[in-house]
């Protein structure tokens, strides 16, 4: 007997295959609509024609259907047909989404969907959102970051940021035995401008002092404020007589440098102390320890260069034995800016 | 072969904008159906089936490396390719691309395209049709990665199904 869909012109079957169409219908109907897993083809049906593949191929499809239902997407159906398509074109398009969804988790916000009705509008908003959420995220960070390792005032790294940069620096020049020198000046009678001139004043001296510092150095060059009026130059690739002439030309450029007031023009000098690091036979100390003393003996030459008359340049060796007795405050600092 | 005529390159398109001033680039989808199948018509009449499918897999294959060449050349990440890929597809009218699965390290991929140019709303014929597809995707996706991919149709229109599913997976 062939399942077939109702022929209402033909004779009703005789009794006995009536019978038997119920029995087909009812053993269909369990397959599609009872929650229980499809039973097999009762012994008594496995005669009629096509029931079995018929059979067969709505309990793959209620198969696949079940394992779309719970998210299972690796479910393959070899019904053909327009009713297996459907499932098929389902399961093609979670499929998709799924994809799309690791693009989004990967960065990647170009991600569309067209093709999923309400799912899809949420999908695009919930992707835009995540992208203008990340971009401000992002620009936030930077900004913060940038706000992390500045001075506000000047624009320059502050100290905790130039250690950090200078320690790298020290432990490349130790291992490649490459000269590194670090310049330190205070701009000399600061405490009288802003006594004279008020701290308005005070601060765009700092403003222009540091920009006139930072357009003499080259691009390797890390400059910083060390606190108040000091500020801090560290020169990677540099020896001792190079770092002298370079302290030389910041000082004239400071010397020339003139600042204008409402009460008229303010020329400024600054005094600079200047060390460097460049004999590597013999030494046994680590990076860290030769960034110290090199930032305290050019802290050591700024204390000089201050009690011999200021807008001076002065320069201490790393080993020089005479400097240990003078004043420096140096190292202090540098041990708050690193811990 | 010697005294060939029709070594493909994209001269063969020819200008457009010359050429069809007021008819455009666009045609009908049955002018395009009409001629794929009368060609394989024809071909299949001369060199059997299973010459004819190579000779159209060849062929999609042929296209599929030129195409990637006119579009698709400069790109270099795989997310721009396949966004690429799916909007020029799109504009184009030739279908909806879409890629359920990309292992770029197993070099495996399952890529399905809707509203097909070939066989989207074909009659249900029990084997797979897109055989021109399947060499076009395969010089896509050797053309991107440099590698030798073989293309095969697994879920057709034809078949039954509402969207055809490709497998493509690196030979070797």
């Amino acid at each position: 007997m062939k399942v077939s869909a109702s022929m209402p012109d033909k004779a009703p079957p005789p009794a006995g295959d009536a019978e038997l169409a119920a029995e087909v219908v009812a053993y269909l109907n369990r397959i599609l609509f009872d929650s229980l897993p499809a039973p097999t083809v009762p012994q008594r049906l496995e005669g009629v024609e096509g029931l079995l593949p018929l059979a067969m191929a709505l309990s793959g499809m209620r198969l696949f259907a079940e394992q779309l239902a719970t998210g299972d997407l690796s479910g393959e159906l070899a019904v053909r047909g327009a009713f297996a398509g459907f499932f098929k074109m389902l399961q093609s398009n979670l499929r998709h989404v799924a994809w799309q969804a690791s693009r989004v988790a990967q960065g990647d916000f170009s991600q569309r969907v067209d093709f999923m009705g309400d799912f899809s509008t949420a999908f695009n908003a919930m992707v835009q959102e995540l992208d203008r959420t990340l971009t401000f995220l992002r620009a936030s960070e930077l900004k913060y970051r940038q706000l992390a390792i500045t001075d506000s005032l000047t624009g320059l790294y502050n100290l905790r940021y130039f250690f950090t940069i200078a320690e790298k620096e020290f432990r490349r020049a130790l291992r490649h035995r490459r000269p590194v020198a670090v310049i330190m000046l205070d701009i000399d009678n600061f405490k009288s401008i802003n006594d004279r001139h008020g701290h308005a004043v005070g601060d765009t001296v700092l403003r222009e002092f540091a920009r006139v510092l930072g357009r003499s150095l080259r691009g390797a060059d890390v400059l910083a404020r060390y606190g108040g009026e000091e500020f801090i130059v560290l020169l990677p690739e540099t020896g001792c007589d190079p770092a002298v002439a370079v302290a030389e030309k910041l000082k004239k450029g400071v010397e020339g440098c003139f600042i204008g007031l409402e009460s008229g023009c303010l020329n400024i000098t600054a005094s600079f102390g200047v060390s460097c690091f460049e004999i590597f036979a013999g030494n046994r100390l680590p990076a860290s320890d030769i960034m110290e003393q090199v930032v305290k003996r050019a802290d050591q030459a700024l204390y000089q260069s201050k009690n011999t008359g200021k807008n001076r340049v002065t320069f201490l060796a790393f080993d020089d034995p005479a400097a240990d007795g003078l004043g420096f405050g140096a190292s202090r600092k540098m041990r708050c800016a690193k811990s | 072969m010697q005294d060939r005529r029709y070594v493909f390159s994209w001269d063969l398109i020819g200008n457009l904008d010359i050429g069809r001033p007021n008819l455009g680039p666009m045609t009908r989808l049955e002018v395009y159906r009409l001629m794929q199948y009368a060609f394989r018509d024809v071909i299949e009449r001369h060199c059997g089936t299973v010459k004819t499918d190579t000779i159209f897999y060849e062929s999609g294959y042929l296209a599929g490396q030129e195409f990637y060449k006119q579009f698709f050349s400069h790109i270099k990440d795989f997310a721009v390719f396949i966004s690429t890929v799916q909007a020029t597809l799109k504009d184009m009218g030739v279908g909806i691309l879409r890629v359920e699965k990309a292992d770029m390290e197993q070099k495996s991929f399952v890529i399905t395209v809707s509203e097909d140019l070939d066989c989207s709303g074909l009659p249900e014929l029990n084997y797979e049709v897109c055989v021109y597809d399947e060499g076009f995707l395969a010089a896509l996706l050797d053309s991107f990665t440099g590698e030798k991919f073989v293309v095969k149709e697994v879920d057709c229109w034809c078949t039954g199904d509402r969207t055809c599913r490709f497998t493509a997976e690196v030979v070797g």
